[in-house]
């Protein structure tokens, strides 16, 4: 049986990852990097992603190693739901992981992960008031009541009927 | 692990979130969570995209009020709603759509006719299954939602036809039709077929001004 190739990422943190290189191509960005440079046993750096995300997204990538390609383009698959049982389970972690996992998706530019975590979110946030949300992802409400009356007022022309 | 997001110079994951919602409402909704929420949905392609489907016209920098794609969107948005005008109780609307429909037909045909686009029935069960589906969607008394969804349903439903088709080497004619000319003449007129307003076809000698039709549903145009 043929040796599987290994290709070597290193975190931001310098922690480094050896991984097959069929489960690093998932990325397009890790893909055109090793096509430009060919066999090589330097590790590729990746500074935007730290090692817990890192390791999350090659767990992903292990997962659907022999997923068909998505076109890039293909847009038609945006509705958010159809999200699978061993993806949903993936997603159960908290709202820093999630969005930290949505950059690097985009970073990395693996768009299945981008969309699965990108629905996990908008799902999160569909049907909500300002206040679940603001309670949902712990944020702060910075508008004072008067900006806050006025964006009010700004959106009156979508009050559901 | 936690990080703040409010490097202008990092693009907030909620951006991306957002390319997945095609709902003004949750927009509307979101926009009032915090500053930084509401400077990136205000500003989100989804509104350039909406206002492109619709076929309305792009802002004007030296717009004093109009300026961005938002703006545009929020005044005409009374404009897409067929139930806020009562326009479906009225028969007539139903066969003026009807009509426009049929033009619309027209038009996709007389590509065939001119052999601009090689004719097969894949071509025409396209047109025929879209322009059908529009108008059961629109003739529905109980259609409550705002034409917004109407306009998203139908750019799927076309957009998952030319995906569907893309991957057969011998369709890619057809491809290149709902790609250019179909999504274009029929989502846009969709808009105006709504608003009762003329359709605008450009390569089909531009406004179909000259129209009229009659209650039996026996439609007649002039100069197409």
């Amino acid at each position: 049986m043929a040796e599987l190739k290994k290709v070597k990422l290193t975190s931001s943190e310098g922690t480094e990852f050896i991984v097959d290189r069929k489960v690093a191509e998932k990325s397009v960005l890790l893909k055109n990097m090793l096509e430009d440079v060919g066999e090589s046993d330097m590790a590729i750096p990746l500074p935007n992603v730290t090692g817990p995300i890192l390791n999350k997204v090659i767990d992903y990538c292990t997962h659907h190693r022999d997923d068909p390609f998505v076109n890039q383009e293909d847009d038609s698959k945006k509705v958010s739901d159809d999200i699978d049982d061993w993806d949903a389970e993936f997603c159960k972690v908290d709202q820093g992981t999630l969005f930290e996992l949505i950059l690097s998706a985009n970073y990395l530019d693996i768009k299945p992960l981008l969309d699965l975590t990108c629905k996990t979110v908008a799902n999160m946030i569909k049907g909500k008031t300002p206040d679940e949300i603001r309670k949902t992802f712990n944020i702060i409400n910075d508008f004072t009541p008067e900006e806050e009356e006025h964006v009010r007022k700004e959106n009156e022309w979508c009050e559901e009927r | 692990m936690k990080r703040e997001f409010e490097n202008d110079d990092e693009i907030h994951p909620i951006y991306y979130v957002f390319n997945h919602i095609f709902d003004p409402y949750t927009f509307q909704r979101c926009s009032l969570v915090c500053k930084s929420w509401k400077k990136i949905l205000d500003e989100h392609p989804f509104w350039r995209k909406v206002v492109e489907d619709c076929g309305l016209e792009s802002p004007r920098p030296n717009s004093r009020k109009y300026k961005t794609y938002k703006s545009i969107f929020v005044k005409n948005f009374n404009k897409l709603c067929p139930c806020y005008k009562g326009l479906l109780k009225e028969h007539d609307f139903v066969y003026a759509v009807n009509f426009k429909l049929r033009i619309l037909r027209e038009y996709c045909y007389y590509k065939l006719r001119y052999k601009v686009y090689k004719d097969n029935y894949v071509y025409r069960n396209l047109v025929n299954f879209v322009l059908e589906k529009i108008l059961k969607l629109i003739e529905k008394s109980d259609m409550s939602t705002h034409c917004i969804y109407l306009l998203g349903y139908v750019r799927d439903l076309i957009n998952q036809i030319y995906k569907k088709h893309d991957r057969i080497e011998k369709y890619k004619e057809i491809c290149e039709f709902v790609k250019v000319d179909f999504i274009k003449v029929v989502v846009r007129n969709l808009y105006r077929i709504i608003n009762d307003k003329t359709l605008y076809i450009e390569k089909f000698g531009g406004y179909v001004k000259d129209w009229h039709y009659k209650i039996d549903n026996k439609a007649e145009y002039k100069d197409l």
